[in-house]
């Protein structure tokens, strides 16, 4: 059974090219914490081309936070600011591609018209 | 706020007090140290054995550090001036503070030193409308740090309070024990951290990585710095160098890193309400100070273009290609009680993000930033046309989404009743107030440029002076007042006019959206006695419904809307009209110490004599700040016209002698001089014509 993160990265990969993020060259790496688990996924873009791993490589941009809260913000259910300011995600390094980042992420979902 | 307030400032961390360093802090009033638009100090007090100190002077050694020179005793009764005391307090990740106390008896004194502490971390939203906590507050002692905390589900902010000499701590403050020798000193460190900002790196929980030291700034050498490389200004008139050096230190205050920029700074917008990031108040202040610092203007767009909107969200008045209105840090932002996250409701600064990056490239010729930000440009021009057009007729227009916490007025006069019909009623939304058209149109056009030079798009450029075209000619036509020979403030619903005269006017002349036949008009009207007070232009005309020359956007005068208007009037040919309007607020300028309020008193020049500060006005304030810049450039008519610097002054009487030197630009560094009217006539009796 996929999950829903598993879900987003795999269709990330399989794009490929993410027009949205040809400004960005850089590398995020999401920790994401499951009970007791860790889960690592790493997504290296360059000028807009992804590539995304499990591999444990030199980031510039990585992600703290709790599976439930990824799963929801890839659901366009949570603001990535909203959540740092909550202090439900951490962000280590470069914040700024984090904000790119959110180009992929869908529409907040109750809200959009 | 009170003049009387002491504020110092880094980035968006700020601490204001009284002139005792006392903080004493109500819900509703704006003193405290804030950092990342929470309050994390409402009390601060110092007693040296239970009486408060008596201030005797207040040395601001810089924008980011104050000295405070205290006796006990209140009034003017000196209960013992035998001692002196002295705080000396620099912000920085929070603040630190030098406390001293001097004997100068013969005899030794023990004396019970008390600071008082204690934080309702409000959100600067919650200052300014009164707002109760819904959280849970705690103070403990740890080791030898007192913590006050305050939590809300998984929101947490913390102040950590230690001092380098032995303290009593308890939940309430630090008490020192304390004996002096005759003629001899005391003295402790005091460090306050904040902690739980939240962002960029930071922690979600206080962790004190970085401990005490985290309290100490760094920035007197980065501002040496920021000074040296700026142009240096000559001339006659001492208090134009004064104000241009005020200009230059406010702006390196304001210079501010988002924790979401990478760690480059931009203009924020001012202190105290508005130290974060803002789309339309950067993006002026950048356009300000291109000629003088051009550095900022690459932050700027690189920061706004990363979070330029994607999606329709209502919440936030977020539409793709929009650029964003405001961010905020705060506890109300982070429950999404306030739509700050960010908020994109303003219909001005998509357009004049295109507008930045034009004049951006003309001066520094960097094209990489251009290609690199060609996405969010056209996205941006996109906007214009697919979202903001919101009744199909051609216009940009603009009504909130967020109908509880969006803004009303989208456009930069922003309150409540600045809109009006010369009877002084309000016209309904949406609206298209004519600045928004005029910037759309320059937007077109430099983003035709930027397509046709830089991009390679012919195609796009054709398009884009096409509609650009086509929008002055409809402008021209549906915004003109024909019995008043001026530019209508706005179209309403029903395409009636929205018909009271104002300073908008100048910008459209900035814009070159109005027909050359029609400029002569525009300006008789702006340098006219409803509209100059002989200071500046007012935001609305003496004669108009809602004139008020102390209401906020509807009569006041603002120093940055006078600088792009005179930006404007340089633009059509009027320079002597130019060098008025630059006069008239230099020499305002000089009533304040060269620091520009928000906005004064729309009062006749020649009635108070003095200008008027605006009661609530913020100060400083960013496009305050950079408008001695932008007069400096439109008095010596600085215009950049391939890889050359074109210099054409035109000096206001009073001015004798101008000199700009080494500007900075794709020319590399060259240098502006004038000679004013009195000067040369002064020299040579009738030599006027031969001026440069």
């Amino acid at each position: 059974m996929t999950d829903a993160t598993t879900a987003f990265f795999q269709a990330l990969e399989t794009r490929g090219h993410a027009p949205r993020l040809e400004r960005v060259t850089g590398v995020f790496r999401f920790d994401l914490t499951n009970g007791k688990r860790k889960e690592r996924w790493l997504v290296e873009v360059d000028k807009g081309n992804i590539k995304v791993s499990h591999r444990n490589a030199k980031a510039d941009c990585i992600v703290h936070v709790d599976k439930k809260v990824f799963e929801r913000m890839v659901a366009g259910e949570v603001n990535p600011l909203v959540a740092i300011l909550r202090g439900t995600l951490q962000v280590e390094g470069d914040a700024e591609l984090l904000a790119l980042f959110q180009r992929v992420l869908p529409a907040p979902a109750s809200r959009a018209s | 706020m009170n003049d009387d307030l002491v504020k110092i400032l880094d980035g968006n961390t700020f601490a204001v007090s009284d002139s005792r360093g006392d903080i004493e802090a109500s819900l509703t009033d704006p003193t405290g140290l804030f950092s990342f638009d929470t309050r994390f100090l409402s009390t601060w007090i110092l007693t040296v054995n239970g009486q408060r100190l008596n201030p005797l002077s207040v040395d601001d050694l810089q924008y980011f550090e104050t000295r405070f020179f205290l006796v006990p005793g209140t009034g003017t009764v000196y209960v013992d001036a035998k001692l002196s005391v002295i705080r000396q307090r620099a912000v920085g990740n929070g603040f630190h503070e030098e406390l001293t106390i001097l004997n100068h008896d013969e005899e030794p004194v023990d004396l019970e030193v008390r600071i008082e502490a204690a934080s309702d971390f409000a959100d600067l939203f919650e200052v300014k409308d009164a707002l109760k906590k819904k959280g849970r507050y705690y103070a403990r002692v740890q080791g030898k740090r007192l913590v006050l905390g305050y939590e809300r589900e998984t929101f947490g902010r913390e102040t950590m309070i230690s001092a380098s000499a032995p303290a009593k701590l308890d939940e309430h403050g630090l008490t020192f024990k304390v004996r002096i020798e005759p003629h001899g000193e005391w003295t402790t460190d005091l460090e306050v951290v904040t902690a739980g900002a939240g962002v960029a790196g930071r922690f979600n929980r206080p962790k004190y990585l970085r401990g005490e030291r985290e309290a100490r700034p760094n920035m007197g050498r980065s501002l040496e710095r920021w000074l040296q490389d700026a142009p240096r200004l000559e001339s006659d008139s001492d208090s134009l160098k004064t104000t241009y050096r005020r200009s230059l230190v406010d702006l390196a205050a304001l210079r501010f890193s988002p924790p979401v920029s990478g760690g480059k700074s931009l203009p924020a917008a001012g202190l105290p309400w508005f130290m974060t990031m803002f789309g339309r108040d950067s993006i002026f202040t950048c356009l300000q100070a291109l000629p003088f610092t051009p550095e900022l203007a690459a932050t700027t767009l690189r920061a706004l273009g990363s979070w330029q909107g994607r999606h329709v969200d209502d919440f936030r008045d977020e539409d793709p290609g929009r650029i964003l209105h405001e961010i905020r840090y705060g506890e109300m932002t982070a429950f999404e009680e306030r739509p700050h996250s960010p908020y994109y409701g303003c219909a001005d600064a998509t357009a004049l993000y295109v507008v930045l990056l034009d004049e951006y490239e003309l001066w520094s010729g960097d094209r990489r930033l251009v290609r690199e930000l060609e996405a969010e440009a056209r996205a941006a021009l996109n906007w214009i046309d697919e979202y903001a057009d919101l009744m199909g007729n051609g216009y940009v227009w603009y009504r909130r989404r967020n109908e509880e916490t969006g803004l009303e007025n989208q456009c930069w006069k922003d309150s409540w009743d600045s809109i009006s019909y010369r009877d002084g009623r309000l016209p309904g939304f949406p609206r298209a107030t004519c600045e928004l058209q005029g910037y759309a149109y320059d937007s077109k056009m430099r983003g035709a440029r930027l397509a046709r030079e830089v991009w390679k798009d012919s195609t796009f450029a054709d398009a884009l002076e096409q509609q650009a075209a086509d929008l002055k000619r409809r402008f021209n036509r549906d915004y003109w007042v024909e019995d008043g020979e001026y530019f209508a403030l706005a179209l309403d619903t029903e395409g009636k006019q929205v018909d009271s005269l104002t300073s908008n006017n100048g910008h459209l002349l900035w814009s070159g959206i109005v027909d050359k036949s029609k400029a002569k008009a525009v300006v008789r009207q702006l340098m006219g006695p409803r509209l100059f007070s002989g200071w500046g232009v007012r935001t609305l005309a003496e004669g108009e419904g809602r004139y008020n020359p102390i209401g906020y956007h509807v009569g006041t005068v603002w120093p940055f809307d006078n600088s792009f208007i005179a930006w404007g009037l340089r633009r059509y040919g009027f320079k002597e009209e130019a060098a008025r309007i630059a006069a008239g607020i230099l020499d305002a300028a000089e009533f304040f110490q060269g620091r520009l309020p928000e906005a004064f008193g729309g009062y006749e020049r020649g009635v108070t004599k003095y200008p008027v500060q605006y009661p609530t006005a913020c100060s400083p304030q960013a496009w305050s700040t950079g408008t001695p810049l932008l007069l400096l450039r439109t008095m010596l008519g600085l215009e950049p016209v391939g890889d050359h610097l074109v210099v054409d002054p035109a000096l206001p009487e009073g001015i004798g002698l101008l000199a700009l030197l080494d500007i900075p630009g794709r020319w590399g560094r060259v240098d502006a001089f004038a000679r004013g009217r009195d000067l040369l006539e002064a020299l040579r009796p009738g030599a006027r014509a031969a001026r440069a």
